[in-house]
Protein backbone atom coordinates (compact mmCIF):
# COMPACT_ATOMS: atom_id res chain seq x y z
CA UNK A 1 0.00 0.00 0.00
CA UNK A 2 3.04 2.31 0.91
CA UNK A 3 3.88 1.96 -3.06
CA UNK A 4 0.30 3.48 -4.12
CA UNK A 5 0.62 6.14 -1.70
CA UNK A 6 3.72 7.56 -3.79
CA UNK A 7 1.84 6.50 -7.32
CA UNK A 8 -0.90 8.64 -5.58
CA UNK A 9 1.29 11.49 -4.38
CA UNK A 10 3.11 11.87 -8.06
CA UNK A 11 -0.60 11.70 -9.98
CA UNK A 12 -1.15 14.82 -7.57
CA UNK A 13 1.71 16.13 -9.00
CA UNK A 14 0.79 16.02 -12.62
CA UNK A 15 -2.72 16.57 -12.31
CA UNK A 16 -1.94 19.97 -10.47
CA UNK A 17 0.37 20.69 -13.22
CA UNK A 18 -2.28 19.60 -15.70
CA UNK A 19 -4.49 21.90 -13.83
CA UNK A 20 -2.32 25.18 -14.18
CA UNK A 21 -2.17 24.55 -17.86
CA UNK A 22 -5.57 24.01 -18.12
CA UNK A 23 -5.86 27.99 -16.05
CA UNK A 24 -3.65 29.17 -18.52
CA UNK A 25 -5.82 28.15 -21.26
CA UNK A 26 -8.73 29.27 -19.83
CA UNK A 27 -7.58 32.65 -19.29
CA UNK A 28 -6.43 32.84 -22.61
CA UNK A 29 -9.94 31.48 -23.97
CA UNK A 30 -11.75 33.97 -21.01
CA UNK A 31 -9.36 37.42 -22.52
CA UNK A 32 -9.25 36.32 -26.20
CA UNK A 33 -5.80 36.50 -26.38
CA UNK A 34 -5.50 33.26 -28.49
CA UNK A 35 -8.65 34.07 -31.06
CA UNK A 36 -6.27 37.09 -32.69
CA UNK A 37 -3.89 34.04 -34.08
CA UNK A 38 -6.01 32.20 -36.53
CA UNK A 39 -7.06 33.62 -39.91
CA UNK A 40 -10.72 32.58 -39.42
CA UNK A 41 -12.86 34.45 -36.34
CA UNK A 42 -13.94 31.58 -34.26
CA UNK A 43 -17.84 31.14 -34.11
CA UNK A 44 -20.19 31.33 -31.03
CA UNK A 45 -20.04 27.92 -31.06
CA UNK A 46 -16.56 26.92 -30.65
CA UNK A 47 -15.65 29.75 -28.14
CA UNK A 48 -18.39 28.35 -26.18
CA UNK A 49 -17.39 24.81 -26.85
CA UNK A 50 -13.54 25.34 -25.59
CA UNK A 51 -15.03 27.49 -22.53
CA UNK A 52 -17.16 24.58 -21.43
CA UNK A 53 -14.63 22.10 -22.20
CA UNK A 54 -11.76 23.80 -20.16
CA UNK A 55 -14.19 24.26 -17.46
CA UNK A 56 -15.59 20.72 -17.46
CA UNK A 57 -11.80 19.53 -17.25
CA UNK A 58 -10.89 21.86 -14.46
CA UNK A 59 -13.84 20.02 -12.61
CA UNK A 60 -12.56 17.00 -13.16
CA UNK A 61 -8.73 17.61 -12.36
CA UNK A 62 -9.92 18.96 -9.06
CA UNK A 63 -12.19 15.91 -8.44
CA UNK A 64 -9.58 13.60 -8.82
CA UNK A 65 -6.93 16.00 -6.85
CA UNK A 66 -9.51 15.99 -3.79
CA UNK A 67 -9.89 12.53 -4.04
CA UNK A 68 -6.69 11.13 -4.40
CA UNK A 69 -6.22 13.53 -1.19
CA UNK A 70 -8.57 11.95 0.85
CA UNK A 71 -7.75 8.33 -0.03
CA UNK A 72 -4.14 9.34 1.07
CA UNK A 73 -5.60 10.58 4.59
CA UNK A 74 -8.32 7.98 4.94
CA UNK A 75 -6.61 4.46 5.24
CA UNK A 76 -10.40 2.84 3.73
CA UNK A 77 -10.94 5.15 1.20
CA UNK A 78 -7.24 3.97 0.44
CA UNK A 79 -7.95 0.46 0.00
CA UNK A 80 -11.27 0.84 -1.49
CA UNK A 81 -9.49 3.13 -4.64
CA UNK A 82 -6.77 0.36 -4.53
CA UNK A 83 -9.00 -2.28 -5.17
CA UNK A 84 -10.89 0.08 -7.69
CA UNK A 85 -7.94 0.38 -9.75
CA UNK A 86 -6.44 -3.20 -9.36
CA UNK A 87 -9.69 -5.39 -9.49
CA UNK A 88 -8.84 -7.84 -12.80
CA UNK A 89 -12.56 -7.80 -13.73
CA UNK A 90 -12.53 -4.10 -14.69
CA UNK A 91 -8.78 -3.99 -15.71
CA UNK A 92 -9.42 -7.24 -18.22
CA UNK A 93 -12.91 -5.11 -19.62
CA UNK A 94 -10.44 -2.09 -19.92
CA UNK A 95 -8.38 -3.96 -21.82
CA UNK A 96 -11.19 -5.57 -24.24
CA UNK A 97 -12.02 -1.73 -24.32
CA UNK A 98 -9.08 -0.06 -26.02
CA UNK A 99 -7.26 0.32 -22.37
CA UNK A 100 -4.85 3.45 -21.28
CA UNK A 101 -4.05 4.37 -25.04
CA UNK A 102 -7.90 5.25 -25.78
CA UNK A 103 -7.91 6.96 -22.56
CA UNK A 104 -5.05 9.23 -23.47
CA UNK A 105 -6.13 9.36 -27.19
CA UNK A 106 -9.13 11.03 -25.80
CA UNK A 107 -7.90 13.76 -23.81
CA UNK A 108 -5.17 14.44 -26.83
CA UNK A 109 -8.34 14.52 -29.19
CA UNK A 110 -10.14 17.21 -26.88
CA UNK A 111 -7.28 19.27 -26.38
CA UNK A 112 -7.06 19.13 -30.14
CA UNK A 113 -10.37 20.39 -30.44
CA UNK A 114 -9.67 23.41 -28.14
CA UNK A 115 -6.21 24.21 -30.37
CA UNK A 116 -7.93 23.40 -33.67
CA UNK A 117 -10.87 25.75 -32.77
CA UNK A 118 -8.70 28.70 -32.52
CA UNK A 119 -7.49 28.36 -36.13
CA UNK A 120 -9.50 26.41 -38.39
CA UNK A 121 -13.43 25.88 -37.84
CA UNK A 122 -13.77 22.53 -40.16
CA UNK A 123 -10.97 20.95 -38.70
CA UNK A 124 -12.62 21.53 -34.99
CA UNK A 125 -15.87 20.12 -36.17
CA UNK A 126 -14.38 16.95 -37.76
CA UNK A 127 -12.35 16.15 -34.63
CA UNK A 128 -15.75 17.04 -32.42
CA UNK A 129 -17.33 14.46 -34.32
CA UNK A 130 -14.26 11.98 -33.87
CA UNK A 131 -14.80 12.86 -30.24
CA UNK A 132 -18.57 12.18 -29.87
CA UNK A 133 -18.09 8.93 -31.99
CA UNK A 134 -14.94 7.47 -30.26
CA UNK A 135 -16.72 8.17 -26.67
CA UNK A 136 -20.35 6.24 -27.95
CA UNK A 137 -18.26 3.63 -29.20
CA UNK A 138 -16.20 3.42 -26.12
CA UNK A 139 -19.63 3.28 -23.80
CA UNK A 140 -21.51 0.83 -25.43
CA UNK A 141 -18.59 -1.50 -25.72
CA UNK A 142 -17.98 -0.87 -22.01
CA UNK A 143 -21.68 -1.28 -21.33
CA UNK A 144 -21.70 -4.72 -23.56
CA UNK A 145 -18.60 -6.09 -21.63
CA UNK A 146 -19.73 -5.21 -17.86
CA UNK A 147 -22.58 -7.42 -18.68
CA UNK A 148 -20.94 -10.23 -20.80
CA UNK A 149 -18.24 -11.00 -17.75
CA UNK B 1 -16.96 -21.48 -14.88
CA UNK B 2 -18.78 -23.08 -11.73
CA UNK B 3 -17.33 -22.41 -8.46
CA UNK B 4 -17.96 -23.05 -5.02
CA UNK B 5 -17.82 -20.23 -4.04
CA UNK B 6 -21.49 -19.03 -2.81
CA UNK B 7 -21.15 -22.45 -0.88
CA UNK B 8 -18.28 -21.68 1.16
CA UNK B 9 -19.56 -18.34 1.41
CA UNK B 10 -22.81 -19.63 3.16
CA UNK B 11 -20.49 -22.12 5.23
CA UNK B 12 -18.38 -19.22 6.51
CA UNK B 13 -21.34 -16.75 6.87
CA UNK B 14 -19.27 -14.20 4.66
CA UNK B 15 -20.44 -11.77 2.39
CA UNK B 16 -19.31 -10.39 -0.94
CA UNK B 17 -18.17 -7.73 0.28
CA UNK B 18 -16.56 -9.38 2.80
CA UNK B 19 -14.76 -12.23 0.41
CA UNK B 20 -14.14 -8.98 -2.27
CA UNK B 21 -12.17 -7.16 0.60
CA UNK B 22 -10.38 -9.79 1.87
CA UNK B 23 -8.91 -11.12 -1.57
CA UNK B 24 -8.47 -7.25 -3.19
CA UNK B 25 -11.45 -7.46 -6.26
CA UNK B 26 -14.47 -5.76 -5.74
CA UNK B 27 -18.08 -7.14 -5.21
CA UNK B 28 -19.19 -7.16 -8.45
CA UNK B 29 -16.43 -9.75 -9.56
CA UNK B 30 -17.10 -12.20 -7.00
CA UNK B 31 -20.87 -11.78 -7.99
CA UNK B 32 -19.43 -13.05 -12.06
CA UNK B 33 -17.27 -15.32 -10.71
CA UNK B 34 -20.08 -17.15 -8.65
CA UNK B 35 -22.58 -17.18 -11.74
CA UNK B 36 -20.08 -17.88 -13.94
CA UNK B 37 -19.85 -15.25 -16.01
CA UNK B 38 -16.20 -14.46 -15.48
CA UNK B 39 -12.98 -16.80 -14.62
CA UNK B 40 -10.66 -15.79 -11.95
CA UNK B 41 -7.26 -15.46 -13.10
CA UNK B 42 -4.69 -18.47 -11.50
CA UNK B 43 -3.51 -15.16 -8.86
CA UNK B 44 -7.21 -14.40 -7.52
CA UNK B 45 -7.96 -18.41 -7.15
CA UNK B 46 -5.04 -18.66 -5.30
CA UNK B 47 -6.17 -15.99 -3.21
CA UNK B 48 -9.94 -17.26 -2.73
CA UNK B 49 -8.29 -21.40 -2.25
CA UNK B 50 -5.97 -19.73 0.07
CA UNK B 51 -8.32 -17.79 2.00
CA UNK B 52 -11.14 -20.49 2.79
CA UNK B 53 -8.06 -22.92 3.26
CA UNK B 54 -8.39 -25.05 0.49
CA UNK B 55 -7.06 -26.10 -3.25
CA UNK B 56 -8.19 -24.20 -6.30
CA UNK B 57 -9.83 -27.33 -7.37
CA UNK B 58 -11.62 -27.65 -4.63
CA UNK B 59 -13.35 -24.12 -5.66
CA UNK B 60 -13.05 -24.16 -9.11
CA UNK B 61 -14.94 -26.88 -11.52
CA UNK B 62 -12.71 -27.18 -14.58
CA UNK B 63 -14.49 -30.24 -15.75
CA UNK B 64 -15.10 -27.96 -19.10
CA UNK B 65 -11.91 -27.34 -19.38
CA UNK B 66 -10.50 -31.01 -19.46
CA UNK B 67 -13.62 -31.75 -21.55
Amino acid sequence: MENFKIVLKKRIGWLAALLLLNIVLLVLAISGVLTGLGTVHASDFIEGFQLGALTALAFILVALMIRYTTALKNPTKLKKLYIHETDERTLFIQQKVGGLAFTFFSVVLLFAIIVAGYFNLTVAFTLLAVCVCFSLYRIVLKLYYFRKY
Amino acid sequence: MKTNIPQLRKQHKLSQEELANAVGVTRQTITSLEVGKYTASLVLAYKIAKYFGLSIEEIFDFTDIEE
